[in-house]
């Protein structure tokens, strides 16, 4: 069936996906390229902190009850707990907890969150493919390049639309992901891809529910069994992104084929994957940082008489709520950010519990805050002004915010954000030891290490 | 950001639809799923060829024989390859029933009728989105046939109207199937796999899994999405007592 190929781009006698499958295939022959990779690893490392954070959440336990009551084997892990499920709920649970919080990563360009998708199906698969480090990096990195790739040839139409994009395009690297594992062959992905499409999912209207992050765990799910379907011998239509009645002109109303099979292996939208420093909307991000640089030029927030934050007009669109009643509301306050930047000089999880949001020092200083927009502001920029008791002052402009693409999480920054999900859930060192088998992964012979340091050493009491 | 829906009344009356204990108006609809159930029954235990491969694939999962998902999926796909293309709405609702209804050992009369209100409910939501645009883009059969396998497994797990409406919508954010695939052998895939996908969400809802309150008539939610057309009171006039599918 395929021949070999000069260059991976389309063809005019191949279809879309046969050619994507081309590109993708050939690509996984070969070692990613150094800066893929590194980026693939920083990827890995994030979300796995962020499922891990997140794997005692009442949603993971609805997943796994349920997985419970159909009587399914146990055999592959979540990670953060030690029961065992099939794949096909491991997956679901992973990808549930990894997008949770919407602490995961981001694609700008498209609003992909495409690693917590990817993760779960590396982790359902792992214990029956048994993918050495390097595959399964590849694997990885190929399978948030394919959705992010599918995600550009219909953005930003479909999103705008209300389509949830990381579950609709997740669908389809999760498929790309799951054959490489299986070790399909480039005809056998190009049918994973074509059966994946029709598996779509995710609405918008589900923001704000346990549904959003349900969404990249069934785009694993799904992209899992379209890969055994293929790996099976089911046939699909090969045209079905560019049909009629097919995957893209149904779901978008524009579409750009070159966006998503055009320079495969020169372009990268891999590397374009941001990771957000702090748990709550983008555009809040820069007054954060702010708050966290003079918090330390402050002696105690008693101190603090005003707050003033010249920033981009979107922050109080988006995240103008100055008084949140609960962690949910506090996730759209750019000034409950700032208050718990000042109280507690750090902005994780633990800063946006219903509990501490509604303590009275942040409150007082949220009262003392105000957002004064200005459109000269750039999105990832804010100048901060705090005046003080006797008349002192503390001024800051953060010119780009962290997380942003002009100003990358650090890996040490990194590190710690993933500590700060990680050890509170496995113990002290845990993130540095996940760090580690991560950043090692190339020369890794299984998976079993890594995952092995995903699981608690106890089973919390969760029932 | 948040600009989702409270209430829905098209989730009230599928929801109530699905809960609430039905009247004397049922009769003829909840007599003729009663038929039907029996004879996708008699579907379940044959040994068809897509039957076998399928099982076989969805097993290397790792599942027992006796995972609803799996069994569900595979009679789905089976009843759907009957008569290829022409599979209705009504096909994942009867797959889903006969797997719960084996499984947790509902009684005839509890699987006739929640097959009823399942497939009442599915011809109640395609009567209000159907157009010609609609069926030139997705597969009918499975993307509405979720909505209402959904709601038949709610109502035999006895779900309250607060974890149906939440099943509701687990269901209606993957509504999925495309129309090109209708007339491949995937379709039938496609159809199968909304029986299974209605199992989970009636399950995960079961055990506190939330969703959308307006996953059909929400800004950013089935009909909007997938829609060329809405009426809304075609699922809300007369539901429960005005029996559409069985007229």
């Amino acid at each position: 069936m395929s021949s070999p190929v000069s260059s991976p781009v389309s063809s005019p006698t191949s279809s879309v996906a046969e050619a994507f499958a081309r590109g993708l295939h050939a690509l996984a022959q070969q070692p990613l390229p150094a800066d893929v990779a590194k980026e693939a690893q920083r990827s890995l490392i994030n979300v796995i902190g962020t499922s891990i954070g997140a794997s005692r959440h009442p949603g993971v336990d609805a997943i796994l009850a349920a997985a419970r009551e159909l009587g399914v084997a146990q055999r592959a892990p979540v990670p953060g707990r030690k029961e065992r499920v099939d794949a096909h709920f491991s997956a679901l649970a992973t990808g549930f907890a990894g997008h949770l919080d919407d602490f995961d990563d981001t694609h700008l360009a498209t609003v992909i969150h495409p690693a917590a998708s990817t993760l779960a199906v590396v982790t359902a698969l792992a214990p029956e493919t048994k993918p050495s480090g390097r595959a399964a990096l590849t694997a990885f990195a190929l399978g948030c390049e394919a959705q992010l790739r599918v995600g550009v040839s219909i953005s930003p139409e479909h999103y705008d639309r209300g389509w949830h994009i990381t579950g609709t395009c997740g669908v389809i690297g999760c498929a790309t992901t799951a054959a490489l594992l299986l070790g399909l062959t480039e005809a056998q992905l190009a049918q994973a891809v074509a059966i994946a499409a029709s598996m779509f999912v995710g609405h918008r209207e589900a923001f704000g529910t346990m549904t959003k992050p349900y969404h990249p765990g069934k785009a694993a799910s799904n992209g899992i069994a379209a890969a055994r379907l293929a790996q099976a011998g089911q046939q699909a239509a090969a045209d079905i992104f560019e049909a009629q009645g097919g995957y893209s002109h149904s779901m978008s109303t524009r579409v750009d084929f070159e966006q998503m099979n055009g320079a495969l292996g020169e372009r990268w939208e891999l590397l374009f994957n941001t990771y957000k420093p702090y748990p709550c909307g983008i555009v809040a991000h820069p007054a954060i940082d702010a708050g966290l640089a003079i918090a330390p030029r402050i002696g105690a927030v008693e101190e603090i008489e005003s707050i003033t934050l010249r920033c981009h007009p979107l922050v109080p669109e988006l995240m103008g709520n100055p008084q949140p009643k609960d962690g949910l509301q506090a996730r759209f306050s750019a000034i409950h950010g700032v208050a718990a930047a000042l109280c507690d000089k750090r902005v994780g999880l633990a800063q946006y519990d219903d509990g501490r949001v509604v303590r009275d020092d942040v409150r007082r200083v949220r009262a003392l805050t105000t957002l004064a927009p200005d459109p000269s502001v750039n999105r990832d920029e804010v100048f901060i002004l705090a005046k003080l008791r006797g008349g002192a002052s503390v001024e800051h402009h953060v010119e780009h915010a962290r997380g942003s693409l002009a100003r990358p999480l650090t890996d040490d920054e990194l590190t710690e954000k993933v500590r700060l999900l990680i050890d509170p859930t496995l113990g002290d060192g845990a993130a540095a030891r996940l760090a580690a088998a991560v950043e090692s992964i190339d020369g890794a012979r299984s998976l079993d290490a890594l995952f092995a340091l995903c699981a608690p050493q106890e089973e919390p009491n969760h029932a | 950001m948040h600009e989702t829906a409270h209430h829905s009344a098209v989730s009230d009356a599928l929801v109530a639809l699905a809960c609430g204990p039905l009247d004397a108006t049922s009769t003829a609809a909840v007599d003729a799923a009663r038929t039907r159930v029996a004879e996708a029954r008699a579907q379940a235990s044959g040994n068809s060829a897509v039957a076998t491969q399928l099982a076989a694939l969805l097993q290397s999962q790792g599942s027992t024989a006796g995972d609803q998902r799996v069994r569900a999926w595979t009679l789905g796909a089976t009843l759907a390859s009957v008569g290829a293309g022409n599979a209705t709405p009504d096909v994942p609702v009867l797959a889903a029933v006969v797997t719960i209804g084996d499984a947790i050992g509902s009684s005839e009369t509890d699987m006739a009728e929640a097959a009823a209100v399942g497939i009442e409910a599915a011809a109640r939501v395609l009567a209000a989105v159907d157009s010609s645009e609609f069926r030139a883009r997705w597969n009918v059969a499975s993307a509405i046939g979720i909505l209402g396998a959904t709601l038949a497994a709610a109502r035999l797990h006895r779900l309250d109207a607060t974890r149906a409406r939440h099943a509701l919508g687990v269901a209606a954010t993957q509504a999925a199937g495309l129309a090109h695939n209708v007339s491949h052998a995937v379709g039938a895939l496609e159809t199968g796999k909304a029986a299974a996908d209605a199992i989970e969400a009636a399950l995960i809802a079961k055990h506190g899994f939330t969703s959308a309150p307006a996953s059909i008539d929400g800004r950013r939610g089935f009909a909007a999405l997938m829609a060329y057309r809405f009426d809304p009171q075609a699922i809300v006039e007369g539901i429960g007592s005005r029996w559409v599918s069985a007229s």
